[in-house]
């Protein structure tokens, strides 16, 4: 029996000019379709009445993209906004319903639809949704042959590469937090270990505030671009972050902070198959590394909210959570499962912050900055070592 | 012919095992038989499309012919022609 999933839910997206216009959206695919109310009362009939609404034509909308392409923060709500822009679709009944299924708002066997909500076998799957990581790798590799690598760099940084992208949520939310947190937590002198660096624009920040910063990553890609936008007081190393011995080099008791931004999440869903990667390794590291009394500081995506539709209006957003303990998209892990992780390693939290833009952004992207005002889609979480 | 040639020539430089001789070949699963992985793939579309002149649409690479050996010579076959046309 062909029905519509409780998984769909209907947004009014009718503006003065285009009137009669409804997003489908199935929140668990994240899968859209625009339609017209004529489509929306077949939807509603069609599980008790298989030929309800005729034969058509039908006027429905391809609204559907891969909205993360522009940025890891960009809208992810994954239909186009502008109803302008919605490419429109006369079909017969046959084509209308084909497209529905497409989708994911029509489907004709539950069990198997629910099936598909496992991780992709490969490249090729579309069978299977996979995670973000995997849809992502799909679009890239095969709809946009790009490379990721690439992507990411230019989705989060300007174009010299010497600091975050002002005009996105990391630059509001991230850079623009960090600026004032380390003004507080930063002095002269004072040693600095960045886990997982990248590009190195946050050691730089932190030598500009007198640290001495030793910047880690396992991207020698990463580490190239670090190293010739390198500020006095930072020193870049490749080492495998969470391998048995990988950090071996730098001594016991040697750093008083420890600082970590969107690196943990990589321990709780790999970036790639077989990514050899242990948390424990990583957290024993961390632990021997910090001087005593030493700060470990995590800054990760919200384990709630981050990558969920940004829905409702401009300024008064609303989201749709599906999954947050037991995930198949997402790529963050749940709140107590970060925190149990470096507690039982012998640490405590002493404080914790939920993140939100920087008001400047309301002008750049005000549907964003309603969202992540209201929704934090960064926290950042102190830790300090028990004594013994 | 020429294409077979060129697929067996691939999966024989980067497949984890060698493909079989004739049909049973041609009626691999290439990524379920693990002859190469998602890395793989990006490279085999790539030395195909710059062998032969030719570009993968979507469509082709979520076909259901793209995933075994003989289907993905068919859509070379296929390809080759409507470029040289």
């Amino acid at each position: 029996m062909t029905i519509v999933p409780k998984d769909v839910i209907f947004l009014s997206e009718s503006t003065e000019s285009c009137a009669d216009r409804w997003v489908a959206m199935n929140v668990f695919a994240r899968t859209s379709v625009g339609l017209s109310s004529e489509v929306f009362e077949l939807l509603g009939r069609i599980a008790n009445d298989p030929e309800a609404g005729g034969e058509g034509p039908f006027h429905c909308w391809r609204i559907e993209y891969f909205s993360n392409e522009a940025g890891l923060l960009a809208d992810p709500s994954r239909f186009r906004r502008n109803v302008d822009e919605w490419e429109e679709l006369c079909l017969t009944r046959a084509e209308l319903i084909a497209e529905l299924k497409t989708h994911c708002i029509l489907v004709d066997d539950e069990t198997a639809y629910r099936k598909r909500f496992k991780p992709k076998r490969n490249l090729l799957d579309r069978e299977h949704f996979g995670n973000f990581h995997q849809q992502h790798g799909q679009h890239m590799a095969l709809a946009r042959r790009k490379d990721p690598t690439d992507w990411w760099m230019r989705q989060k940084f300007t174009e010299d590469q010497l600091s975050v992208r002002p005009d996105t949520l990391y630059g509001a939310i991230q850079s623009k937090f960090l600026e004032a947190y380390t003004e507080t937590r930063i002095s002269e002198g004072m040693t600095v270990v960045d886990l997982g660096c990248g590009t190195g624009v946050y050691s730089n920040m932190m030598a500009r505030r007198g640290a001495n910063v030793l910047g880690i990553d396992p991207s020698e890609e990463y580490l190239n671009v670090a190293r010739a936008n390198a500020v006095p007081g930072t020193r870049f190393e490749n080492m495998k972050i969470g391998e048995v011995g990988a950090l071996d080099k730098i001594p016991a008791s040697s750093a008083d902070m420890i600082f970590m931004s969107d690196a943990l999440l990589f321990y709780f869903v790999p970036f790639y198959p077989g990514q050899n990667a242990d948390i424990h390794t990583l957290l024993k590291d961390i632990r021997r590394i910090l001087k005593p009394g030493g700060l470990f500081v995590s800054m990760e995506p919200h384990g709630v909210f981050y990558l969920m539709p940004w829905l409702g209006a401009v300024d008064r957003p609303f989201v749709v959570v599906t999954e947050y303990l037991n995930k198949s998209f997402g790529i963050v892990p749940p709140l107590s499962w970060l925190i149990q992780q470096v507690t039982r390693t012998g640490f405590a939290v002493t404080d914790m912050r939920e993140i939100v833009p920087g008001d400047y952004f309301e002008k750049i992207d005000p549907r964003g900055y309603h969202f992540a005002s209201e929704f934090p889609l960064w926290h950042l979480i102190e830790f300090r070592p028990f004594s013994s | 012919m020429k294409h077979e040639q060129l697929v067996r020539e691939f999966f024989a430089r980067n497949a984890a095992s060698s493909l079989p001789e004739g049909q049973d070949g041609l009626d691999v699963y290439y990524l379920d038989a693990g002859l190469i992985d998602s890395f793989g793939i990006v490279t085999m579309i790539s030395d195909f499309e710059s062998a032969l002149g030719i570009t993968f649409t979507a469509e082709d690479m979520q076909s259901y012919e793209f995933q075994t050996v003989g289907g993905l010579i068919g859509i070379l076959d296929r390809l080759a022609a409507s470029s040289a046309a």
